[in-house]
């Protein structure tokens, strides 16, 4: 508990990290549709603002170890899985508030175009655990945080691109389709496209298959390093 | 690329060949996969990344090549992604479950260019996975044999040099007994007779002159004999061989070459002879290490003696090579001083300084 807290109290401590977390997102409430869907564009492209809220908040584990805190962690009464968990929670629970008022605000701002309001909480949710999972996973290559940084900025960004974030699903052309299906992320424009669509078994599938990656990344990710 | 590779672990090479393969099976084969056949595959490379990160054993490969037959019935070219599992089970010389494997994979795969390519990576790669294993293997288990007998060896060269000073301590209860047993036997005889005789000379000095005259030469003989006995036992006692400071300065004094300035303060005999013997060992390397390394203008020598402690400092400049710490000699000399409770330290630039500092044992 006291490192969630800790871990809680040192995200929200950064000012960089409030607003994108916070602020950013209210600048995709109002972006309509691009096609002629009923979907707000917004919907998707706020999953760019989680895959990058949430490297921001998994900076503290890099750092954790390019300052050898992890060591003194390690030292004391304390388990590397209680110090994940402790960690991870907590930026979960951050994005978590941020997918709940980010809703609250699209519902309100939207009104009809925000159909399944729970499904899409729920996309959210699967969403957020999957891209902090990532950068777990991302983080766990690199020993500093910048190096990390500089190529996460581009691959993220290529990553939003490709995979139905940036762009809806239907500009896509069918080749590059073909490979996104490999991203993690394509599994959230898919999503919210099959919550519009009214098929909701895919939606399930989409969601089974982000909570496949998520596991595949944290058990990647978690290895201790030092 | 080479010794980036020669540098990795067996684990981080299977990894780097799994993700390969995944990699070039998702560029080469991917053909537009339907999400539930993604899922499945996915589902399998969850399975593969377990084994990579916890010890299974390896048979339970055969888990994932069943998910994938499944998975072939909805898309055959999901097959391909048994691949790395050849890779695997190759690696760990599962030769059994690999031959079923294969015979799974020709069974579905028409062969074609692309697919021997990729065969014979996962097989290449396997095999040479398998052998660095194999060698890395027999050469830790060489290693651990090894480090367990120098552990062994440094643990009995510490018990002997804890040994020394009881060793030390028992022959001097040895000695004592003996110059007990010297002064009991001989001097205590004559000094005996020599007191009786002097004690019959003055009961019968007024009243038999010429008997107290035969007394008197019988104590002189007898104290005669003791002097001449004492004299033979301590020469007897004393050690021909120069201990102590002697022992010390004597070294200091055979080689005039060195401008050697040595100073004591303090109880300088209160040092016992295992703390001597252990500082003239140092003395005797830092020469060796001077002749060798250094032409000084000045060997400072110092020995400290307070209540508790001795400490032995010496000092000298003009060092003409580069100190290396990768020498023995001083490594098993402050080995030695830690078994004794003490400690040796060293520092490097010019002046070269080492300073060892051992405690004292006071007996009540």
């Amino acid at each position: 508990m006291i490192l969630f807290k800790y871990a809680l109290k040192r995200s929200l401590r950064t000012p960089s990290n409030i607003i994108v977390i916070m602020i950013l997102p209210l600048v995709f409430i109002i972006m309509p549709s691009i096609d002629d869907r009923l979907m707000p564009q917004g919907l998707a492209m706020y999953g760019m603002i989680v895959l990058f809220s949430a490297f921001l908040l998994s900076k503290q584990l890099i750092e954790n170890r390019s300052n050898q805190t992890i060591v003194r962690i390690a030292s004391s009464p304390l388990s590397h899985l209680k110090y994940l968990t402790s960690f991870l929670l907590a930026f979960t629970v951050i994005l978590w508030i941020q997918n709940i008022l980010f809703l609250i605000l699209m519902k309100l701002y939207w009104n009809e175009a925000i159909i399944d309001f729970f499904v899409l909480l729920l996309l959210y949710f699967c969403y957020s655990i999957l891209t902090i999972s990532f950068c777990l996973f991302w983080n766990s290559m690199f020993k500093t945080y910048y190096t990390s940084l500089a190529l996460f900025a581009g691959v993220a960004s290529l990553m939003s691109m490709i995979t139905g974030i940036s762009l809806p699903l239907s500009m896509l052309p069918d080749t590059l389709l073909r490979f996104s299906v490999f991203l993690p992320s394509y599994w959230l424009a898919y999503g919210l496209d099959m919550v519009y669509n009214n098929l909701i078994n895919n939606v399930l599938l989409s969601i089974a298959i982000m909570s496949v990656y998520s596991i595949i990344f944290i058990m990647i990710g978690s290895q201790r390093r030092f | 690329m080479i010794a980036w590779l020669s540098n990795r672990t067996h684990k981080q090479l299977l990894h780097f060949g799994v993700i390969v393969l995944f990699i070039a099976i998702i560029l080469l084969k991917a053909a537009a996969v339907t999400p539930v056949v993604f899922f499945l595959v996915l589902l399998a490379s969850f399975l593969m990344t377990v084994r990579l990160r916890f010890k299974l054993n390896p048979s339970t490969a055969w888990i994932d090549v069943l998910v994938f037959i499944g998975i072939g019935f909805y898309d055959v070219d999901m097959i391909w992604f048994t691949l790395p599992l050849v890779l695997y089970l190759l690696s760990y010389g599962h030769y059994v479950s690999l031959l079923s494997i294969i015979g799974v994979l020709f069974h579905h795969q028409a062969i074609d260019v692309v697919w021997i390519t990729l065969f014979l990576f996962a097989f290449l790669l396997g095999v040479i996975l398998y052998v660095q294993n194999h060698k890395n293997a027999q050469l830790l288990s060489e290693n651990d044999s090894l480090r367990k007998k120098n552990f062994d060896l440094e643990k009995i060269q510490n018990q002997l040099i804890q040994d020394v000073a009881e060793t030390e301590a028992l022959s001097a209860i040895k000695e004592r007994q003996k110059i007990a047993e010297k002064l009991h036997d001989d001097l205590g005889h004559e000094l005996t007779g020599a007191h009786l005789a002097l004690k019959a000379f003055v009961h019968i000095r007024n009243q038999d002159s010429t008997k107290a005259e035969t007394f008197l030469t019988q104590v002189n003989a007898r104290l005669d004999q003791s002097l001449t006995r004492l004299k033979d036992t301590v020469q007897n006692i004393e050690s021909m061989q120069l201990t102590g400071i002697e022992m010390f300065k004597s070294k200091l004094d055979a080689f005039p070459e060195l401008p050697f300035h040595f100073v004591s303060h303090g109880p300088i005999d209160d040092i016992p002879t295992y703390v001597w013997q252990l500082l003239y060992t140092t003395l005797k390397e830092c020469i060796t290490n001077i002749i060798k390394h250094a032409n000084p203008s000045y060997v400072d020598v110092l020995i400290e003696v307070t209540e508790y402690i001795v400490r032995f400092k010496i000092e000298n400049d003009g060092a003409k090579t580069e100190f290396s710490r990768t020498g023995h000699g001083l490594k098993y000399m402050r080995k030695r001083y830690q078994a004794m409770h003490g400690s040796l330290s060293i520092q490097t630039n010019n002046p070269f300084t080492l300073i060892a500092i051992l405690p004292l044992r006071r007996h009540p």
